[in-house]
Order: C-alpha cells, then structure tokens, then sequence
C-alpha cells in the first residue's frame, strides 16, 4: 500500500515537473497539400494564458521539399520557434528559420518527410491571448511560383535587348557610328538581371517532383513558358556581346599591332565560329583583320635589320599568331613576310646549333677550370666525347641562301661564329687527348705512391696548366711520403737515417712548386725534428732511468753507476734546421736531463729506498746501505731537504741537529772504516742548537747508547773521544757523563752543557766496537731543573 | 749522775738528729730541685736569642735561621721536601700528584685539610686548651692567592724560580668536581713526577692572609701556634693534627752561650745550631743525647766598606785575613780544646771544607760543582797600602755572641792579622752607620742549593735588627723587568756600595748588580751558572770582602727522643720531619 502511495507521488511530482503544455487540436492536423485550415480545440480557439508554455505538434509533410505555413494574429505577440526535435525544452533547441521573418502573421517552415514530427513551441506569452492560427501544408516550388511568377516575367520583360542593331549591320552599315561601349554596358546589364532571374528558376527546378514533367499541372506550364522566354533572350545576348566584344577589342588595338596581335587567337576564334552570326557581320570583321595584318612585314623586317646577336631572334609580336590569324582570315601571307620568317627561323636554328655546340665545348673546357682533383682514366675520355658531340652540333650555313639583304651583318656573323667554334672545338680536342695521355700515366705512378715520379711528369707537361692544377696536392703528398719515410726510420730508431733524412727533406727542392711548400716542408722538418729529438730523449731518458730504477738499490761500486754510459745520450743529434746554437742548446737539454737524472733524481731514488731499508731493518745491509747513500750523497746536487736529511743522518761528519728540547732524535751511527776490522771505528755528531731564552744555555743530553755498545760500560769507557765544540768533554769539576747502564736504561747523560746561544754546538763522539753494523743512537736535550735539593 | 749521762748522752742523740735532720733536708732539697726542673715530656723545646724573634715567612729567606726552619713546622706545600734516610723525598701536602698528560699537570686538593684558625687556642699560664670553632678549610682559592703572592715577590722569593721554570703564568684551571687542579708546564722539558712535586712544593698561605705581612703562622700542619708564656714561643698539635709529639716550643736565651748547658740541663731537649756548630764535650754523656749533622747554612765572612778602602785596599786587606789560620783557631786546631766538627757525610774534623775562598760558599752548589773557582791568594799582603789600623766591626746581639766574642780575639791577634786590625763588638747603630772598615757578619740560613741567595748578601739593608733587602727594579722598553742601578746605595747595604758615590767602580758596581740580579732572577740553570761565575769573578776582582768560613752544621737531641725518627739529610729543612718525631719508649 505504501508504495503504491508512493509511485503515486511520484507520478504526481513527475507530472508537475512538466513545463510546456501541448495544444492537441481537435480535429488533428493532417499533412496534406491543402489550403489554409484553421487549427481548433474541437470548437473554439485555444487560449494561451499569460506565462504559459505550450507546443503543438505538426505530423511530418508527404513528401521532400514542403513548407509548413502558419498564419495567426499572435506572431508578433508571443515567442515561438518551430523545430524538429523537442524535449520540453531542455537543450538543445535547434530552431528551424522562418523564412517569412518580415511577415506579420505568416510564418513559413521548410519541412519534409525526413522528420516523423516537427513541433511549434510557445515559450512566452506575455498575457492571456486566444491562439487564432491557421496551417497549411504545401510544396516549396509551387508555393514560389505562386509567389514568384509576376515578378519573374516582369522581369525578363523589361530586360530584353532590342534586336535591331544587330539585324541591320550588313554592308552599308556605319559600324563606326555604332556606340559599341554603351551598348555592351547596357546589354551587360539586362543580362545580369535576367541571368539572375534564370539561376532562381533552375534553383527552383531542383526541388520540383519527380513527376512533374508529366503532370498537367497549370503552375509548372506557367513555369516553363517562363523559362523558355528567358532562355532565348540569354542566347541572343550572347551572340550580340560577342559580335559587339570583338569591334570593341579591335577598335581597342588600333595603333598597336602588337595588341591586335595578342588578340588574333580571340578573333581567329571568333572567326572560327562565324555560323553563330550574321554573315554580313563576319565577312565584315575578316577584312578588317586581313587589312590590320599587313603591317606585321615592315615591322618583323626592321626588327632582323637590327638584330646582330647570336641569340635567338625572337620577333614580336609572335608571327605564329600572324600566320594563325592570316589562316582564319583564309587570306595567303606575303612573300616578304613569309621570306623574313624564314630567315628568322634559320637564323633561330643556326643559333641552336651553335649553343648547342658552344654549350658542350663549355662543358668540356670547364674542365680547364675545374681542376678536378686526381681525374681518373676515364675523365679526359669522357670529355673529349662530349667535344666530339659539341662538334656535331655546328649547323650548316644555311643563311647565306636566304636573300634577305638586311640581315647581311647577321649572316656574316653567324659564318664567323662557325668557323670560330670549329676551331675551338679541335684545340681542345686535341690538347685533352694529351691529358688523357698524361693522366693515364699520373695514375699508374700513383698505384705505386710515387709522388715523386708524379711531381717528375707534372713538372715535364707544365704546358697542360690544367692538368698540373688538378694535381694541387701533389706536393703536399710528396711531403707527406718523404715525411712518412723519415718517420719510419725515426719510430725504427734509427737516428742517423732519420737525421740523414731529414737533413735530405730540407736540401730538398724537387717538388712542383718549392717555394709553396716550402714552409710546411720546414714545418715538417721542424716537426720531426722535434720528434727526433724527443725520441733521442725519450730513449735516452728511458735507458737511463731503467738503468737508475735497476740500480737504485744496488749497494756496491756506487762510482761505477755513475760512470755507465747509460748516463749519456742513445745518439748525439749533428742536425738542426736551425742553427748550430740551436744544435747545441739541444744537445744541452739533453745533457742538462741526464745531468740531473744522474745527480739529482737517480741519487734521491736510491737514498729514499736506501734509507728506507737502511731505518726498516739496519741489521740487514744496514752499512752497505749506509754507505751506498753516502756514496750517492757525493754525486748528488740535489736541494731537497728529504734527501740532504737522509744524507746527513748516514754521514758520520754531519752534526745531528738537536733543535728542540726534550724531544729524542734518532742517530743512525755507521762505521767510519770502510770494511771491517776487528774493531771498528764508529762516530756522531750532534748540534745542540735549540731556541731559548737563556742568556747562557745549559743542558742535560742524554744519549742512549746500543746496549750491545753500553753493556761493557762498567768496566771500560764506552767512548774513545768525546768534545764539545773541539774541547773535550771529560768527568770533571762539574761536568759529569754518566756511565749507561741497565739501570739507567743505557742512557749516558752528559752534564750540563754550556752551549753558544743561537751558534753551533757540536758534541762529536768517537767508539770502538768490534762489529761492523749500523747502530743506532738517540739523543735528547733538556735543561736541567733549578732544584731545591 | 744519771741526768749527766743522761746530758752526755742527749748531746750524743741531739748530734746524731742533727745530722739527720741535715740530711733529710738536704735530701727533700734534692727533690725539690729534681722534681722543680722544667717537664720535657712530650715536647720539643729548642732554644732561641730572646731578642730575636723568628719571623716567619714561607716565601721568602730570613736572616733568622730558625725563621726559615719554622716555615716546615706551620706550612704545607702541595708536597713536601721531606728527609728520609735514603735521602729527600717529596710527599703529599696540601696536593696529591694525579698525573701529567701532554705537559698538563693534574693534582688533586686534598680535602679535609684545615687551617690553623679553624681552632681556638686559650692559654692559661702554661696551660693551653685548643677547642675547634668555624672550620676553614684548605682550597684552590688558597692555592691562587699563593701563586699570586710568589708572582709578586718575584725574584725575592726562591719558590719565584722555581715555578717560573715550570709555569708561563702562575695560574691553574679548577679545580673540577674532582677538586682537581690542572697547571699548564712548560713544554720544554719531559717532567717527572719528583720534578714536579719540586716546582710545586712551595708553602701554601691562606687566601685570606696579607699579602704583605710581617710575619705568618697560619698554617696546615699539625703543629699550630699559641700564645706565647713568658716568652716561650709555643706550637700545640691541633685537635686534628697527626704528629707524635703533641708540644714544640721555641726557648728563649739571652744568647747562645748557654745553650749547651741548657740542652744539658733539660731545659730544652733540641740544639739544632750549638756555638760554633761543633761537638760539645759538654754533651758527650753516653746515652743522653744524640747528633745528626747537615749542610752548612751559615758562614762568617769579614765585608769591607768600599767607601772607605779602595779596590787595592780591599785586596791587600783580604790577604791579610788568612781564613785557614782563622778556622783553625776558630776550631782551637791542635789544642787539648780543640773542636771537633762533623759534617753531613759523617767526617770528623774535615775544617778545610769550610773555608771558604768565593762569595758563594765552600758547600754550595756552585763551588761543589766547580762554578765558581775557589779564589786562593796566598801571596804575602802589601801592609804599606793598607791604613795602619784597619776597624772590624761586629755586632754581637743578633746571634753567635759566642762565635763573634772568639772571631773579634782572633782578628785582634797580631799574630793572624799582623797587627792591623782592631776589631770590636759595636751596636746596631754603629753598623747602620757604616762606622767600620770591614764588617764581621755571620750570614746564617744560606742555601747551598741552586737558590744561594745573594740579595740577603748585597741588597740587605744595614740593620740587623730587621731584614729587609732594598732592591729597585724597573721595567725596559720591552716590558721586561730589569734591576734599577738605585738598588745599591751606600747606606742601604753592609759594603756601602753606590755607583753614584765610587766613580772610579761605577761602572764594575753596576755591573756586579746586574749580574746579582741575573743570578737571583733567571729561570735558567745555564744563566744561574754563568751569573754566579761572574758575580764570584767580579766580586773578586773587586774584593769586596774575605769569605772566612762556614759553620758546620749539626743538631744536638736529647735521647729522650727516638733516633730512629729523625731525618736530616743535605738540604732539607732540619725539622722536615718534625711531624714523625716521636719519643723513646719509657723504661
């Protein structure tokens, strides 16, 4: 129960929704080509009340191309629009236009069966007004001719053309006195008119029934008496406009035959179609363009008088128009014209063949220009192909059997020009068989890269200029094969043959042009001169460095290293495209390298790993070490402080700096004595040179000593000699040297030092002890404490 | 008949009560005088010249030697220099070593340390009762007023020299939660724990002293001073203290010519400088008492007066005082009362190590270790450059009557000084005065040690009554401290030396008192070195005095005391170890 109550709100709120009302006329409409009928709500009009929206529906026509007529009093009262396609409103609308907008109670809509129905919608109504409409069904064509057909006959009416002007021009006729403008302005017009007139009646055929033409239908037969009438006034306005068009064209032209002429192909037409006019007026005109054609010999034949040139001669106005109208006049052209056309014509052929031949014998002596570089076999060959069909081209003479005595100058010049080519063509002929000879032999050398043979046969043939310059980098080539062939002694090594080579390459003055490649030859020269000299470097530089990394641990015979000739140069450079001083100033760099290969770098590559081994394990080699770094040491030149400190730390004479208090420093100590004895000879030096700013320094050093050295302390001094800046350090008063001991850790401490402030302080120590090893020492400054005990 | 006898023999009984009434008597006087004499017990009395009360200043030197020893018995330094029988040791004071890390010192503050006011000490009569009242506890505030006050002496003061060796700036961090302060040293040195308990063993003050007292006796020791009794200078145990002995007091004397007798005689029980620092044969009961000896700290010297002998008098002058045939008479050589001496090393009669032929003494470092060269002239003195009587002066009521009473005879001996002489005792005044040619002086608490202090030499004002060193410095163009020539002025110091007054010495005046200055102020062992050799050279040459000798040095103990306990040993203060002092066991 409850949701039938429910639908029936819906229904109820559904149906109140609705926004147009429609308007069901009783009886129904009826789509029938009729009158005008009235629309009724059965009896009585229906009344539209204030802000109502209604519709009506209106079933679709019959058949294509109707219109749907509605006529009321209440168009301009209410807003309506008439579509094929409603939905209460809703978009989208789409209005089909009223073709009767200007009307103030007819609306006219095109309609046809397509549509199943078409809908007058009232969207506005500004008061309640009774609806009082009429409709009518009807065909679109019949309800134009109905509307139309006055005004269409009226029309063609008062557009004819009078015909007889037309009818009377016939000899005797004045045509002079004919107003051939006007006339072509007023006819223009009327047919404009009827023209527009006839497209509206065709238009109107489009839509007619396809039945009609059967049909006896008085509307149609009107129609097309209509358009018969119309048809035959259009067809005697054309033949009238063209008749007037051609007198009005050549009375355009008169004076200029050039213009007259550039009509001929208008008037020959016109000529061609003279069954369309009066013959009188035919017959007319054809004399009249025979007459003006008489002026085409004097003109054409001052223009060959003037002409002397090689070019085509080209007449004007165009005697194939000349000739053309002549033909439609069915009039013979003249002998004089015919005779000057004929000379032009040869004249024109001659010249053709002769640019033909001068075209080709261009082609081919581009070739002299072209300089295409390295031509193959075939290049010479393939042009003298083309001189030969150049000279195949060259005409006969055939001018020189026209009289025509104007033109005496352009024949002769035109014999010229013949010989001339012919000439031309058998010099070039003959100078390209020889560089096809040459080129033949160019390309066989150059199978076997023998510039140089090339150079040889351009420099024999300088002759064939064109020839050489298709050769532009030949000596370049040349260059680069010498050059090649230095480079290969230089990366064989061979030294001697690359200088010899080189010294060669730059003597060297066979080449096509010496002076041009002169400077890149130098400039090669240097090059490789340059690479001679890196490479002598390079190897020199790699055999001497090979021979430093190989040695720089050898520890014997260290002066013998220095001897080796791996230390001198892998070849001593005698060339230089410079200058001697430029020779020497190498060969000073070269020195110069392996000098300091020799005593700087080849000794600090050996110090550093010596004395690396020498600190890492002195108990192995540690004095072969030692002593191979000294031994180094004086060779070496070097300024690098690493190095000069590894030096300093083997060398017994150099004082150990001491520089800063407390801190202990190492001392390797090796034996003084070169090879080993049963005692050996030990001794080291420390400077006690350490900031302060004490008026008078004094310090305690502590020495530890090898135990190995210290451990027999107890019993016999330790040290043979101790001094202090040369005076001896002794146990006495009250500087004392304390015996190291295992107690003390094997520290002698000597006490107190009175050093020079801010001098050199050397504490020299000499030992004896029985092996012959590196010991190492370490020594520390301090100050002593100002103590209370 | 009967009442005869009877009178006979009353008389008989009467005679025989007589005798033993006397008897009695003198026996209950026995007693008397036995049981009246002082009660030692539990204490250390020592004795000292009454008029010459020690001032005690932990910073700085006194003439007093006493003075300078009193410093152990109130003063804690962060560690003490304490003898042991193996030597000097530092120990924990005030501070306790935690560690040194990239020259960082770390020592922590003792807690629990407090200061001598932290206790109330009445006297009544002899009677002293201590009671405890608000505590003052040691801390790192203490420690920076210190630092400070020895910044301020600067070079017056040995600590000064000392710790410049170590600090840059006399300052420390802290201290942390830990109450651990943290003393940057210098970097100059590896540090070792002895050496850094010795920078750091200076006496410690409280923060809420003067900077510039006469005199200090707060200290944290477990001795504290109490008033005096009748002139008894008198140092209790604190309620807190840990020492042995609960009693130390000073003794006073008129001079020292009865101290033997009073050791002897129980009214002190500690001689620690008997007359002419010799063995007493007073003292030589078997079983009584006991010696210990250490390094001289006093020598006699005769200083001449340059405003009245010029520098070729001087010289002459200084040949004419033979110091070994002095010393030899001094010590009655070869006489059936010889005195016999003993040094530190435990030999006897060795008088040839202390004369002494340099300003610095035999004993002292710089002579020991051949610094300074010991100036022997033994040519004949040229008597016709000297004046005919050449006045020694000597005041004998600051100490050593009985040394100056022998030295003033021996000086007037014709046959020691050939008749030039006329030495004399005079008062105080006289030598404030400069009424002397030459003036004998005992020079006592010097230091054998690197800190020998040449101001108390030089720069002591003439008044033995007080001490007071007159130097004058000023600051050079380079913000460095330099010594102000005004420093010697004639009536400020014992030779009455004044570049302004001796033109024909200015310049060697001046000159000797830069070179004093650079000894006394360096940091420098080299520079100490190289000062002394100039001083004793420039002194020297200017013979500004004869040197005489040195007294030897040893203490005399009453057996009462345990030896065992006792430890003297080279430079350490006689009573470092006062503290462990502790008596024998009774019988």
């Amino acid at each position: 129960m409850r949701m039938r109550l429910f639908a029936g709100f819906v229904l109820l709120a559904l149906s109140g929704c609705a926004t147009f009302k429609e308007l069901e006329p009783v009886p129904p409409l009826l789509p029938s080509e009729r009158g005008f009928i009235e629309i009724k709500n059965v009896q009585d009009d229906f009344l539209l009340q204030k802000d109502g929206k209604y519709f009506m529906k209106f079933p679709r026509p019959e058949d294509l191309h109707y219109y749907i007529l509605l006529e009321t009093r209440t168009k301009k009262q209410v807003g309506s629009y008439f579509t094929a396609t409603f939905n209460d409103g809703q978009p989208p609308i789409v209005p089909i236009p009223d073709q009767g907008p200007g009307l103030d109670s007819l609306s006219i809509f095109p309609a046809d069966s397509t549509h199943p129905t078409y809908f007058w919608v009232i969207d506005r109504v500004p008061a309640d007004v009774p609806l009082t409409l009429r409709y009518r069904y009807v065909p679109q064509w019949r309800y134009t001719v109905e509307t139309k057909y006055d005004e269409y006959r009226r029309t063609l009416s008062e557009n004819m053309v009078d015909r007889t002007p037309y009818q009377s021009m016939g000899p005797g006729y004045d045509f002079s006195s004919l107003n051939v403008d006007a006339a072509l302005l007023d006819l223009r017009a009327r047919n404009g008119r009827i023209a527009a007139m006839n497209e509206a009646l065709l238009n109107l055929a489009d839509v007619f029934p396809p039945n009609i033409a059967t049909s006896k239908d008085t509307m149609y037969a009107r129609y097309r008496a209509l358009s018969a009438d119309t048809k035959d006034e259009l067809a005697f306005q054309a033949v009238y406009d063209a008749v007037l068009t051609v007198l009005q064209h050549e009375r355009q032209t008169e004076g200029s035959f050039s213009a007259f002429v550039d009509r001929a192909e208008e008037f020959g037409k016109f000529l061609g179609s003279k069954d369309q006019y009066r013959k009188p007026i035919v017959d007319y005109l054809n004399s009249l363009f025979v007459k003006r054609l008489e002026e085409a010999a004097p003109i054409y034949d001052g223009q060959i008088a003037k002409w002397y040139s090689l070019s085509t001669l080209k007449l004007v106005p165009n005697p194939v128009a000349v000739l053309g109208l002549y033909r439609s006049c069915g009039a013979d052209v003249p002998d004089n014209l015919s005779n000057e056309l004929t000379y032009a014509e040869e004249f024109n052929t001659s010249v053709a063949g002769l640019q033909s031949a001068d075209k080709k014998y261009a082609a081919a002596r581009s070739a002299l220009d072209a300089k295409k570089p390295w031509p193959d076999n075939s290049y010479y060959r393939g042009l003298l192909a083309t001189l030969a069909e150049a000279h195949k081209d060259i005409p006969t003479n055939e001018l020189e059997k026209i009289q025509t005595p104007q033109a005496y100058g352009l024949t002769d010049l035109v014999s010229r020009e013949l010989r001339s080519i012919t000439k031309r063509i058998a010099d070039l002929t003959a100078q390209y068989a020889q560089a096809r000879d040459l080129v033949d032999k160019i390309n066989e050398h150059r199978t076997m890269d023998d510039y140089r043979g090339i150079v040889q046969l351009l420099r024999d043939n300088r002759d064939l200029s064109f020839v050489v310059a298709e050769y532009p980098d030949i000596d370049e080539l040349m260059l680069k094969s010498e050059v090649a062939q230095i480079r290969a002694s230089l990366d064989a090594g061979q030294w001697r043959e690359t200088e010899n080579g080189l010294a060669n390459l730059q003597s060297d003055r066979d080449f096509l042009n010496p002076s041009q490649i002169a400077s890149k030859k130098n400039e090669n020269v240097k090059s490789l001169e340059g690479d001679l000299f890196d490479r002598v470097k390079k190897a020199t530089t790699e055999r001497a460095e090979a021979f430093a990394a190989k040695n720089a641990m050898t520890l014997g015979n260290i002066p013998a290293l220095y001897a080796d000739s791996a230390f001198l140069p892998v070849y001593v450079l005698t060339f230089s495209s410079e200058s001697q001083a430029r020779l020497l100033q190498k060969r000073r760099m070269m020195d110069d390298y392996l000098n300091q290969l020799k005593y700087v770098r080849f000794p600090e590559s050996a110090i550093r790993p010596l004395y690396r081994e020498l600190t890492r394990a002195p108990e192995e080699h540690g004095v072969e070490e030692g002593k191979a770094i000294l031994a180094h040491a004086r060779f070496y030149t070097g300024t690098d402080k690493t190095i000069r400190s590894m030096i300093d730390e083997c060398n017994p004479a150099t004082a150990k700096q001491l520089v800063k208090p407390k801190d202990y420093r190492r001392i390797i100590v090796l034996p003084v004595n070169d090879a080993p004895k049963s005692s050996n000879e030990y001794m080291f030096r420390i400077n006690v040179r350490i900031p302060s700013d004490a008026r008078f320094p004094v310090y305690d050093i502590d020495i530890k000593v090898p135990k190995e050295v210290a451990e027999k302390s107890a019993t016999a001094q330790w040290f043979s000699g101790m001094t202090l800046n040369k005076k001896a350090i002794k146990t006495e008063g009250h500087m004392r040297i304390t015996a190291p001991s295992a107690d003390n850790e094997y520290e002698a401490q000597i006490t107190p030092v009175q050093v020079e402030k801010d001098k050199d302080n050397i504490i020299e120590v000499t030992f004896k002890y029985s092996g012959y090893k590196v010991l190492e020492f370490s020594a520390m400054a301090q100050e002593p404490l100002i103590r209370k005990n | 008949m009967d009442q005869t006898v009877v009178t006979k023999r009353s008389f008989s009984w009467n005679w025989k009560l007589t005798v033993a009434a006397v008897a009695v008597v003198v026996a209950l006087a026995g007693l008397w005088y036995y049981l009246s004499l002082p009660s030692l017990t539990d204490t250390v009395a020592f004795p000292y010249i009454a008029h010459q009360k020690p001032v005690v200043d932990p910073h700085l030197p006194s003439s007093n030697a006493m003075a300078d020893k009193l410093d152990d018995v109130l003063f804690d330094g962060l560690f003490n220099l304490t003898a042991t029988p193996s030597g000097v040791v530092f120990t924990d004071g005030l501070g306790e070593f935690a560690g040194i890390d990239n020259n960082i010192v770390t020592v922590r503050l003792k807690s629990g340390r407090f200061w001598h006011d932290s206790y109330a000490a009445t006297a009544d009569g002899k009677k002293v009762t201590i009671d405890k009242k608000t505590s003052h506890e040691f801390t790192a505030k203490d420690l920076a007023f210190t630092l400070k006050r020895i910044q301020d002496l600067g070079s017056l003061s040995p600590d000064y020299i000392l710790l410049a060796q170590a600090l840059p700036v006399f300052e420390f961090e802290g201290p942390n939660e830990r109450n651990e302060v943290r003393f940057k040293f210098r970097s100059d040195r590896t540090w070792i724990e002895s050496d850094i308990k010795e920078v750091l063993s200076f006496k410690i003050l409280p923060d809420n002293a003067s900077m510039s007292a006469v005199s200090y006796n707060i200290g944290t020791t477990p001795y504290m001073s109490v008033p005096d009794y009748e002139n008894t200078i008198r140092f209790r145990r604190t309620p807190d203290g840990d020492a042995k002995i609960s009693a130390v007091q000073l003794v006073p004397f008129v001079d020292n010519s009865t101290f033997t007798t009073e050791l002897r005689n129980g009214s002190i029980n500690v001689l620690l400088e008997p007359p002419f620092g010799s063995i007493s044969p007073l003292l030589t009961e078997p079983g009584k008492f006991f010696v210990k000896s250490n390094v001289s700290s006093t020598f006699f010297a005769v200083l001449f007066n340059t405003a009245r002998l010029n520098r070729q008098q001087r010289t002459e002058f200084r040949k004419l005082l033979d110091n070994r045939a002095i010393i030899n008479r001094f010590f009655k050589v070869g006489t059936g009362q010889q005195r016999h001496t003993l040094d530190f090393k435990g030999n006897y009669d060795r008088y040839g190590d202390y004369v002494n032929d340099a300003v610095f003494p035999t004993s002292s470092y710089y002579v020991q270790e051949n610094i300074v060269q010991r100036y022997r002239d033994s040519t004949e003195s040229n008597l016709s450059i000297l004046p005919d009587t050449l006045r020694i002066r000597a005041c004998v009521n600051y100490g050593y009557r009985e040394e100056y009473t022998d030295l003033i005879d021996i000086l007037n001996d014709p046959s020691i000084t050939r008749g030039r002489v006329r030495a004399a005792a005079v008062q105080n005044d006289d030598i404030k005065r400069g009424d002397y040619d030459a003036l004998l002086l005992a020079v006592s608490g010097y230091r054998s040690n690197f800190l020998f202090d040449l101001y108390n030499l030089f720069l002591r004002e003439p008044d033995l009554e007080l001490y007071r060193i007159h130097l004058l410095t000023s600051t050079d163009s380079k913000g460095e401290q330099q010594i102000d020539p005004a420093s010697f002025q004639a009536d400020r110091n014992f030779f009455r030396l004044d570049p302004t007054l001796n033109a024909d010495e200015r310049n060697d005046i001046q000159a000797l008192l830069e070179d004093i200055y650079g000894f006394m102020s360096t940091r420098h062992v080299g520079d100490k070195q190289a000062y002394a050799q100039r001083v004793a050279d420039r002194e020297h040459d200017m013979a500004l005095g004869a040197w005489l000798f040195s007294l030897p040095s040893i203490a005399y103990f009453s057996s009462q005391f345990d030896s065992s306990s006792i430890d003297m040993y080279g430079v350490a203060s006689q009573l470092s170890t006062l503290k462990q002092w502790k008596e024998m066991p009774k019988k």
